[in-house]
């Protein structure tokens, strides 16, 4: 799920579909932080996500992972990797981090537009960007 | 990685997760080429081997090889930045870091994709490039300690032929260098050694919008409209 904005494919594919990644910064805000990410994880888990990744247990959704034991082995600097396919699951989850207010950064990957109309929808201001400017060289 | 001869039956399970394609099926056995294999960890990890014949040895570990791993798995840690993987937290956190600023662009490069890799004297091509621009490369990214002199963008001699899935360089430049940085950027392209692909990271300004995308469509870079975007959840926050 790296560099989700290098992804590639017509408007029309990419319409309903968010990559959302959140984490702490290390050094800033990571220590202690554990029940934060705990928490970002069982609200992503009650939306429903299509995918989510862990580099700490070295598993998905597709290949079985368990929720409990994928929150039972976060650290503080566990980062969240999961997607979606529907807007309004987005929505819904960055509406209860901002009520919340963990206090962790997240960023969704997606048009700019629909992230964009996401966060007007939510309250939220969009902060920075990274925008993908392609590829060169040879392989 | 290495595949134990003496256990391995031959079985070519583990051939097809090897990002890199870097395991040969023998008459009897398996082997794992050792020059292409950039230490991931991915047949390790997943392959189901029926005898247990694939082992990380001790030289995985070692100076200079242990850069392999620390570029190429994204389960270890770099030992000068603390975060897992390739590069740095760049966007991702920018709310709380405020590495990049209003008046600055964040500029990504990252040379090797899976199925690819690179070696990391390969990235010079672009880096020694970009140092006579007087480009001041990220410090607290892994491939800027690998330089020799960040100052030269030259790579350390023992570690140029090591092979890696990816490395990403890292810098800031003012705004009003974009134009001069970019079109230098995209002169160099062609005479890469590797595959590299390349990012940008902006604040919105306060109306929303992002300028820098009608700057680059103006030098004739097209801007994905898939874009990620840190939505201002982290605290505290610094707006710059």
């Amino acid at each position: 799920m790296t560099h989700s904005m290098h992804r590639v494919g017509s408007d029309e594919s990419f319409q309903e579909d968010y990559v959302v990644m959140s984490r702490p910064a290390m050094g800033i805000n990571h220590v202690g932080c554990t029940p934060k990410i705990q928490r970002t994880l069982e609200i992503i888990f009650a939306e429903g996500p299509t995918n989510i990744g862990s580099l700490t247990t070295q598993e998905n959704m597709t290949m079985g992972l368990d929720p409990q034991k994928l929150i039972a082995k976060t650290e503080d600097n566990s980062p969240v990797m999961c997607c979606f396919h529907e807007r309004s699951k987005v929505v819904n989850v960055l509406k209860r981090l901002k009520e919340e207010e963990l206090g962790l950064s997240v960023v969704v990957t997606g048009l700019l537009d629909n992230v964009q109309s996401i966060c007007q929808e939510v309250g939220l201001t969009p902060h920075s960007v990274n925008i993908s400017l392609g590829f060169h060289g040879q392989d | 990685m290495k595949i134990n001869q003496e256990l391995c039956v031959g079985c070519g399970q583990c051939l097809p997760y090897c990002p890199m394609g870097a395991i040969e099926r023998g008459k009897d056995t398996s082997r794992i080429n050792w020059d292409e294999c950039v230490e991931c960890g991915i047949c390790i990890r997943q392959v189901k081997c029926p005898v247990k014949a694939i082992y990380e040895p001790k030289e995985t570990l070692e100076w200079p090889r242990s850069v392999r791993k620390v570029f190429s798995d994204p389960t270890s840690k770099h030992e000068n930045t603390g975060v897992r993987g390739r590069g740095t937290e760049e966007v991702k956190t920018n709310d709380v870091t405020a590495r990049f600023k209003r008046g600055f662009f964040g500029i990504a490069l990252e040379f090797g994709r899976p199925g690819v890799g690179t070696r990391l004297g390969d990235v010079e091509m672009i880096t020694k490039v970009l140092a006579e621009e007087e480009i001041v490369f990220e410090s607290a990214n892994p491939l800027t300690f690998l330089m020799e002199d960040p100052r030269t963008g030259i790579i350390k001699a023992d570690v140029r032929n090591e092979k890696v899935l990816s490395g990403i360089v890292e810098f800031v430049i003012p705004q009003e260098n974009l134009e001069r940085v970019c079109t230098k950027i995209v002169d160099t392209a062609s005479k890469a050694k590797c595959i590299f692909s390349w990012t940008i990271i902006t604040r919105f300004e306060p109306d929303g919008t992002l300028p820098v995308v009608a700057r680059l469509e103006n030098i004739g870079i097209k801007t994905s409209k898939n874009m990620k975007v840190n939505v201002g959840l982290g605290r505290p926050l610094r707006e710059d």
